[in-house]
C-alpha cells in the first residue's frame, strides 16, 4: 500500500512538472518575444571572421560621420546611477546615435545592481554587443577576456579606427601599458580624467584664522600641529566661546588618515596600500617609518583634543551640518572643495594644506592616475566591432568629450570668449544646480564611469568658487605631485590571492590604527607587534605580487 | 484574581512590564523619529537637532516625492503585485496545507519532505535566473510573484492549524451527508479558518510589499518597477557619490536626495501600517494556533 502511494505521488509530481512547464511556456510566448530575438542574433554572430566583409561594408569611408552608411543596431548594457534620467532620453545618447547612424538598443542597469546583472549576463551568455560604463575590473577583463574569450581583443583595431583615442594615448604615455593585459590584449577602453582638481585629495585649512594667530601657512607637520593647537585654544570665530572650534575634522574613512602619510615622507595608494620608489622597488605603506610617524602624530593630536571626537563615525552630511551651522567652527577638514562643507562666502578663507616637508627630506603629495579602466568593452559576439570603435572614438575627441560632459553648446553651455577657452553652464528652472540637470537630462557622465576624457583640455567652466579650488590645487599641491601607484595588472591567480590578503590586512590595519590614534594601544610599545601581525597575514607575499606586477608594467611602457 | 499573586509573580510582572515597555518605547521612538525627520529640514536632521519633534518644519521632502512620477508608477505596480501575489499565494498555501493536513493523503511524508527541502536548499541566483529566463518570465509581473509565491513556513503554520483546529469528526459527518472533499474544503474548512487566512494574507502581503530582490534581478522595464525598487534607486543617488570625496561634481549631487529619504520611508510604509490594525486581532489568534501546537 505504502509503496503504491509513493509511486502515485511521484507520478503526480512528474505530471505537475510537465504542466507547469507548458503553462510557463504559454505565458511567456507573447511578452518576451523580443528577449528571444536578441539572444538569437547574438548566437548567430558568434564568429567575427565570417562577417568580415559585412562589418566593413557598412562603414562610411568617405567622411568621419556618420560612422555607417547602412543603419545598424548595437545592443548596449551599462551601469546607470540613480541620479540619471532614462538613458534613452538623455541628450548625449540621442546625439550620439544621430551623429553616427548607429541605433543603440540600451539596457541600463541601476548601479548598485550592476555587478549582479553583469555576472548574470556572462553566466547566462546573453551578452550585449557593447558594455558602456561597464566598470570592468582587471580581474574580470582577464577572466572574461583572456580565459573565456567572451570579450573582443581590440588592440589590433584601435590604431585604425580610433584616431582620437590614439592621440590621447600618445599624450599620456603610461595609459597604454595600463590598459594592456599581461598577454598583450586590450579589452577595455578607459576614462582618462585630466582635471587636476579631481586627481588629488585636498585638506583645507582656514588661512584667516592662521593670520589671526599671527602665524604662517604650515610647511611641516609640526607647524600644522602648532596652528591646530592655536585653533583649539583661541576664540577663532569671535563668538566669545574659546571651545567651540574644531581644529581638524573629516567624515569617516580611515583613508583620510592614510593619505596624510605624504606629509611624513611616504606616498602610496590608500586602497592597495602600495607605493613605489623611483628605483623600481615597491613598498607596503604601513611598513614605512612615515606611516608610524603619521599614526603617532594623530595619536598626539587626539590626546591633545585637536581632532573632532566624531572623526571616526560621522558621514559627510554630518560634517556638512557642522560646517553650515550658525558659527564657523571647522578649522581644517577635507572635502572636494571648501564650499561643499562650509558656507560659500567663506570659500576663499580656506587654503589647501600644501605638501609638508617630511623629516626624511621628501616633500610630495599623492595623486591618483585619473584613469578609470573598464569603461567601454566590446564582446566577441559583436558583429560590427569596427563601427563600435569608430563610434566610441567620438568621446575621446574634444567635440564628443565636451558633449558627453556638458551637453549642447548654446543651450546647456555658452562660450565666454572668442577662443572658446571658457564657458558658463546654464540649466532650466526646477534644478538645484547644473550637476543635477546634466544627470537627469544630458549625460551618463554624471555618476557613471563613462569612456572618454575629462575636462582638463576642454573649455573651462567659469565659476569663482571652483576657480579658487583649481588655483589651490595648481599652486599648493600640483608642484609636489607623485603618482601614488600606477594602474597595473595582476594575473587572475594573483588577483585572487592579493584580494584575500588585502582584505585581512585592511581590516586589521584599520582597527589597529584606530586603536593607536585613540590611545587604546601605545604606538611605541605595540608598533612592532602590529607589524609582526601584518607579516603573519601575508603582507610580504602581497608585496612581492605587486613587485612583479609593477616590474611588468614598467617594462610594458 | 481568585488565587492571590505570589511575591515571585509580582516581581515577574514588574520585570515583564518594564522590559516590554522599554522595548515598545524603543520601537515607537524610531517611528516617531522618522516621521519627525520627514517633516524637518535636512540640515537640522544631520545636525542632530531633531530628537523627538520636527525642527524647521518643511514639506519639501513630500513635495519632491510626489513630484516624481516614478513613485506613482511604483505604487501602482506594487499594489497590483501585492494583490495578485497575495491572492495566488494564499490560494496555493491553503489548498496545499489542507491537503497535507489530511492523514489519509497518500505520500504525505514525501511531499512534505520535498517542500521542506526547499527551505534549506536553493539553486542559487544564476540557475534561478536561467530558469526564469527560459520560462520567458523575465521582465514580467510573474517573475516578481512566482519565485516567492509559496513559503513552506506558512504552509506549516496553516497545516498545523487545519490539523488541530478542525476536528476530524466534522469531516466524517460531512462525508456521511455525501459531501465531497472540495465542497468540504470550501464550505466548511475555509469559513472556519478566517483567522489563519488573515494571518497568511498579512504575511504574504507584507512580503510582496517589501519585495525588491526578485524585482531587481528580473525586471528591466522601469514601467514595471516596484515601489521598493524606486525607493532604492532614489536613496542610492546619495550614496553613489559618498565614496568619491575628491570629485567636486559628485559632491554636489549628494544633498539633493537626502531631502527625500525620510519622506520616502513614510510614503512606502504607510499603507502597511494602515492595514496592520485591521488584521491584528486575527494575527494574534491565528499565529498562536498555528505555531504552538505544532
Amino acid at each position: 500500500m505504502r509503496k503504491k502511494g509513493i509511486a502515485w505521488m511521484l507520478m503526480v509530481i512528474l505530471l505537475l512538472g510537465t504542466l507547469a512547464g507548458c503553462s510557463g511556456g504559454e505565458d511567456a510566448s507573447t511578452p518576451d518575444a523580443s528577449q528571444g530575438g536578441t539572444s538569437g542574433t547574438e548566437a548567430s554572430g558568434g564568429s567575427a571572421d565570417e562577417d568580415l566583409p559585412e562589418n566593413l561594408a557598412v562603414l562610411n569611408t568617405e567622411s568621419d560621420y556618420p560612422v555607417v552608411n547602412t543603419p545598424i543596431t548595437l545592443t548596449l548594457m551599462g551601469s546607470r546611477s540613480g541620479s540619471q534620467g532614462e538613458w534613452e532620453d538623455l541628450k548625449f545618447f540621442k546625439k550620439w546615435q544621430e551623429l553616427t547612424g548607429i541605433t543603440l538598443d540600451m539596457d541600463a542597469v541601476l548601479s548598485d545592481n550592476w555587478d549582479t546583472q553583469k555576472n548574470l549576463a556572462f553566466a547566462s551568455n546573453t551578452l550585449p554587443d557593447i558594455f558602456y560604463a561597464g566598470s570592468f575590473t582587471t580581474a574580470e577583463e582577464l577572466d572574461y577576456g583572456d580565459d573565456q574569450k567572451m570579450l573582443l581583443d581590440i588592440s589590433g583595431l584601435i590604431d585604425t579606427y580610433c584616431p582620437n583615442l590614439i592621440s590621447v594615448l600618445e599624450a599620456n604615455p603610461t595609459v597604454r601599458s595600463s590598459i594592456t593585459t599581461p598577454s598583450g590584449a586590450i579589452y577595455c577602453l578607459p576614462y582618462i580624467n585630466d582635471m587636476d582638481r579631481d586627481l588629488t585629495t585636498k585638506y583645507w585649512i582656514n588661512s584667516t584664522w592662521i593670520e589671526q594667530l599671527g602665524m604662517e601657512a604650515p610647511t611641516t607637520a609640526d607647524e600644522l600641529y602648532t596652528i591646530l593647537e592655536g585653533f583649539r585654544d583661541e576664540d577663532m570665530n569671535g563668538n566669545g566661546d574659546t571651545s567651540d572650534e574644531i581644529p581638524l575634522s573629516w567624515s569617516k574613512g580611515i583613508e583620510n588618515f592614510y593619505k596624510t602619510t605624504s606629509w611624513f615622507g611616504a606616498t602610496f595608494d590608500t586602497t592597495t596600500m602600495m607605493g613605489y620608489e623611483d628605483d623600481g622597488t615597491v613598498f607596503y605603506g604601513p611598513f614605512t617609518d612615515a606611516f608610524k610617524q603619521m599614526v603617532q602624530w594623530f595619536a598626539n593630536a587626539w590626546a591633545d583634543g585637536l581632532l573632532d571626537s566624531e572623526i571616526f563615525e560621522q558621514d559627510s552630511n554630518q560634517l556638512k551640518a557642522k560646517g553650515q551651522g550658525d558659527e564657523l567652527i571647522l578649522g581644517a577638514f577635507t572635502s572636494a572643495g571648501p564650499y561643499i562643507t562650509i558656507p560659500q562666502e567663506y570659500n576663499e578663507d580656506y587654503i589647501a594644506i600644501t605638501a609638508l616637508k617630511a623629516d626624511n627630506g621628501k616633500q610630495e603629495w599623492f595623486r591618483t592616475s585619473g584613469l578609470k579602466r573598464g569603461t567601454f568593452t566590446i564582446t566577441s559576439g559583436c558583429k560590427y566591432p569596427e563601427a563600435a570603435l569608430r563610434m566610441v572614438d567620438w568621446v575621446y575627441g574634444k567635440e564628443g568629450a565636451l558633449y558627453q560632459m556638458r551637453g549642447e553648446e548654446g543651450v546647456d553651455f555658452v562660450y565666454q570668449d572668442e577662443n572658446h577657452e571658457t564657458c558658463v553652464v546654464q540649466w532650466p528652472e526646477g534644478y538645484d544646480n547644473f550637476e543635477t540637470y546634466r544627470a537627469k537630462e544630458i549625460t551618463p557622465n554624471s555618476g557613471s564611469s563613462t569612456p572618454g576624457i575629462g575636462g582638463g583640455t576642454l573649455p573651462q567652466v567659469v565659476n569663482p568658487l571652483n576657480d579658487w579650488i583649481n588655483l589651490q590645487v595648481e599652486t599648493q599641491l600640483k608642484p609636489y605631485w607623485k603618482l601614488a601607484f600606477p594602474d597595473v595588472y595582476l594575473s587572475p591567480d594573483d588577483t585572487e590571492k592579493a584580494a584575500s590578503i588585502l582584505a585581512d590586512l585592511k581590516n586589521y590595519l584599520e582597527i589597529a590604527v584606530g586603536e593607536f590614534i585613540t590611545g587604546k594601544r601605545d604606538v611605541e610599545a605595540d608598533w612592532d607587534s602590529m607589524i609582526a601581525e601584518l607579516e603573519g597575514m601575508g603582507a610580504n607575499d602581497y608585496v612581492s605580487i605587486y613587485q612583479e606586477a609593477y616590474t611588468n608594467w614598467a617594462s610594458n611602457g | 484574581m481568585a488565587i492571590g499573586k505570589t511575591r515571585g509573580d509580582k516581581i515577574f510582572n514588574a520585570i515583564n512590564y518594564t522590559v516590554l515597555t522599554l522595548l515598545a518605547l524603543s520601537f515607537i521612538y524610531v517611528l516617531i523619529f522618522v516621521i519627525s525627520a520627514s517633516f524637518s529640514s535636512p540640515t537640522a536632521v544631520y545636525g542632530g537637532e531633531v530628537v523627538l519633534w520636527p525642527v524647521d518644519v518643511t514639506l519639501e521632502g513630500y513635495e519632491r516625492v510626489f513630484r516624481e512620477s516614478k513613485v506613482w508608477v511604483g505604487y501602482r505596480n506594487t499594489i497590483l503585485y501585492t494583490l495578485v501575489g497575495t491572492l495566488l499565494s494564499v490560494a496555493l498555501t491553503t489548498t496545499s496545507a489542507y491537503a497535507l493536513s489530511r492523514r489519509d493523503l497518500p505520500g504525505r511524508g514525501v511531499v512534505t519532505g520535498l517542500l521542506v527541502f526547499t527551505m534549506f536548499f536553493s539553486g542559487g541566483l544564476i540557475p534561478s535566473y536561467l530558469i526564469i529566463r527560459d520560462l520567458g518570465l523575465l521582465d514580467s509581473m510573474w517573475s516578481v510573484i512566482l519565485p516567492s509565491c509559496v513559503s513552506m513556513s506558512n504552509i506549516i503554520i496553516a497545516r498545523t492549524f487545519f490539523a488541530n483546529s478542525i476536528p476530524i469528526d466534522l469531516l466524517e459527518a460531512a462525508q456521511l451527508d455525501g459531501c465531497s472533499n472540495s465542497r468540504y474544503f470550501f464550505s466548511i474548512v475555509l469559513p472556519l479558518s478566517q483567522a489563519i487566512i488573515a494571518v497568511l494574507c498579512l504575511y504574504y502581503a507584507v512580503g510582496y510589499w517589501n519585495q525588491y530582490f526578485n524585482a531587481m534581478i528580473y525586471l528591466k522595464d522601469r514601467e514595471k518597477y516596484t515601489l521598493q525598487l524606486i525607493l532604492r534607486e532614489i536613496l542610492i543617488e546619495a550614496q553613489a557619490s559618498e565614496a568619491m570625496t575628491d570629485n567636486l561634481e559628485a559632491a554636489q549631487l549628494q544633498e539633493v536626495s537626502e531631502v527625500l529619504k525620510y519622506a520616502l520611508i513614510i510614503v512606502a510604509s504607510v499603507p502597511m501600517l494602515i492595514i496592520y490594525p485591521f488584521v491584528q486581532k486575527y494575527f494574534v489568534k491565528g499565529v498562536m494556533i498555528g505555531s504552538l501546537k505544532g
